[in-house]
């Protein structure tokens, strides 16, 4: 009896730091013991991995769809532009203080005056018909100020404020503006972000659902255990971190399998499209997923797992109690 | 150490287990419940563990009154308390050192440590060699001797047993309880039910008897009805103090 009472003493006089490097040691071993349990039915791992990798992979495909059309819209924002085409008799100078003058605007990134003598030779150079113009009395190209609009969030109706504004100057004949494109492609974008996110989020339910699913079974298969465990003293904690470990491992997985799917898809892509482009005497290429963008898909993944673990612990595990 | 004050089970369907028992065993005693099987033993010794909760009386193990004890302190309790059961409920898929290692894991023990434990405590069951079999290839007997090292493995102060010798030969049974017995000696709480009455008999240690679930002292049981139970315990009657 007594023999029992020193032992207990020293048991409990277990210092703090020791308990707490014990606590990170069952961490690591319930995770390595999760890790080796998956492995030990790698077929339906497999599965469950590429379930949840095919199922993100739509929305985070759409995603990177989305902020390809995203960058291309910035690149076109440089060219919602606005052309003055001043009147024939404005001279050189008031063209040109009227640049200066709209360069000092917040909502205009850059105003370039161009000569009618500038315009014309541009003209000849690009189209290759050098002195086609020789033939005419005087330039038919007058001057022009090219106004380009900083990026903004109300582009669509900022620039047509802008062009009725400016076409009252009096130096100004005609500001054109071409922006139809640019609103109807903002719009389509902001429809298929939304589509992204209603995917996004659906298919984040199924994972759950899939991955609880699974955990729900492995919880059944290791009643015996999870008995014997409450019986000796584990706590609820204790017996349901190897299932969130499970949890976390298959949206890992998934995670990393749906990034392999987008890189695959996107390598498989890219040679058409490169030749699209070429066709189109364009450079506009596709911006595959970036490392962060990896990272943060693989954590939504991961934290997915966990979340479908935490429902079937609740719903499964809490009520198994030894009888 | 265990003390039960008029303790009363009823279950929701309205079966009475236990009815207005009181009996109070020391530290260091150890004490045989026997009686009919629904005489309410497993009642009892569910008890002790909290697997379930009495309908009216007062449970207190080791000082604490088990009355009201918080759900969440519960797995604390238990691993106070060691528990044997009848099949020895050993884990198949792992080794024997992993099956005694269990509660020291729960309980957050060390590597060296619980390796040093689980080493003695195989030794006490004389099973020092089988640490690396499975479960599965061990015999009856000892597979209930590796059940024991689990349940002694984190020096519990109490050690409970459910009929440990319900599905072991004679020879083997006597083995077992004389493992018991060492334990007791060493200061550890044991109860063990059991209805091998002739092993009890031989062993000399106080015996408890449920009888639909009332509880009597075997002191008393001679006045009650059970002839058979009688006919064993009043041959050896002296023995029981």
């Amino acid at each position: 009896m007594v023999d029992t009472n020193r032992r207990g003493a020293s048991q409990s006089s277990t210092g703090f730091r020791k308990q707490l490097r014990s606590y990170y040691s069952h961490h690591w071993l319930t995770f390595t013991e999760s890790w080796r349990r998956l492995w030990s039915t790698p077929m339906s791992t497999l599965l469950t991995w590429l379930l949840v990798g095919v199922a993100l992979s739509l929305p985070s495909g759409l995603y990177v769809l989305l902020s390809n059309a995203e960058t291309l819209r910035e690149d076109w924002q440089g060219s919602a532009q606005i052309s003055l085409y001043l009147s024939s008799t404005a001279s050189i100078d008031a063209g040109k203080a009227l640049a200066s003058e709209l360069n000092k605007r917040a909502a205009i990134q850059s105003a370039d005056y161009l000569s009618s003598e500038q315009a014309l030779q541009e003209f000849e150079l690009r189209s290759g018909m050098v002195g086609i113009t020789a033939g005419f009395d005087e330039n038919p190209i007058p001057a022009s100020i090219a106004v380009i609009l900083a990026p903004s969030d109300q582009l669509p109706a900022q620039s047509q404020a802008l062009q009725q504004e400016l076409s009252e100057f009096e130096l100004v004949d005609e500001a054109q503006i071409d922006q139809q494109w640019l609103e109807r492609l903002y719009q389509l974008m902001q429809l298929l972000e939304r589509v992204a996110w209603a995917l996004a989020i659906l298919l984040s339910v199924a994972i759950i659902l899939v991955i609880g699913n699974t955990i729900r079974l492995n919880i059944e298969n290791r009643r015996a255990e999870i008995l014997i465990v409450k019986l000796t003293g584990g706590t609820n904690a204790y017996v349901q971190r190897p299932f969130i470990y499970f949890g976390f491992l298959f949206g890992l997985g998934g995670g990393v399998s749906c990034m392999l799917i987008l890189t695959t898809v996107y390598y498989w892509i890219q040679p058409p499209l490169q030749a699209l482009s070429v066709a189109y005497g364009g450079d506009f290429g596709l911006q595959g997923p970036g490392l962060l963008d990896a990272v943060l898909l693989i954590f939504i993944a991961s934290m997915l797992g966990v979340v479908g673990a935490w429902v079937a612990v609740y719903r499964h595990l809490r009520g198994i109690e030894p009888e | 150490m265990i003390v039960f004050d008029r303790v009363s089970k009823q279950y929701p369907n309205g079966h009475q287990a236990l009815a207005d028992v009181s009996v109070e065993i020391n530290r260091g005693e150890m004490v045989f419940l026997t009686g009919r099987s629904g005489a309410g033993k497993s009642t009892l010794l569910k008890l002790i563990m909290l697997m379930e909760r009495a309908s009216s009386g007062e449970v207190s193990v080791a000082g604490q009154n088990l009355n009201t004890f918080s759900r969440s302190g519960i797995p604390y309790l238990r691993r106070q308390i060691g528990v044997v059961f009848q099949n020895h409920q050993l884990l198949l898929d792992r080794s024997v050192f992993d099956n005694v290692a269990l509660p020291l894991e729960i309980a957050g023990f060390e590597r060296r440590d619980i390796e040093r434990r689980v080493r003695a405590a195989l030794a006490k069951v004389g099973l020092e060699n089988t640490m690396k079999h499975s479960p599965q290839n061990l015999s009856g007997g000892e597979q209930q001797r590796v059940g024991i090292a689990r349940a002694v493995v984190n020096r519990p102060k109490i050690l409970l047993a459910d009929e440990p010798t319900g599905n072991l030969d004679p020879a083997l049974s006597a083995d077992v309880m004389d493992i018991f017995q060492q334990f007791s000696q060493v200061g550890v709480t044991t109860l063990i039910a059991s209805h091998d009455l002739a092993l009890i008999a031989r062993l000399q240690h106080r015996t408890v008897t449920l009888q639909q679930g009332r509880l009597f002292e075997n002191t008393e049981v001679s006045r009650v009805v059970d002839t058979s139970l009688n006919d064993r315990t009043e041959a050896h009657g002296d023995t029981f103090g």
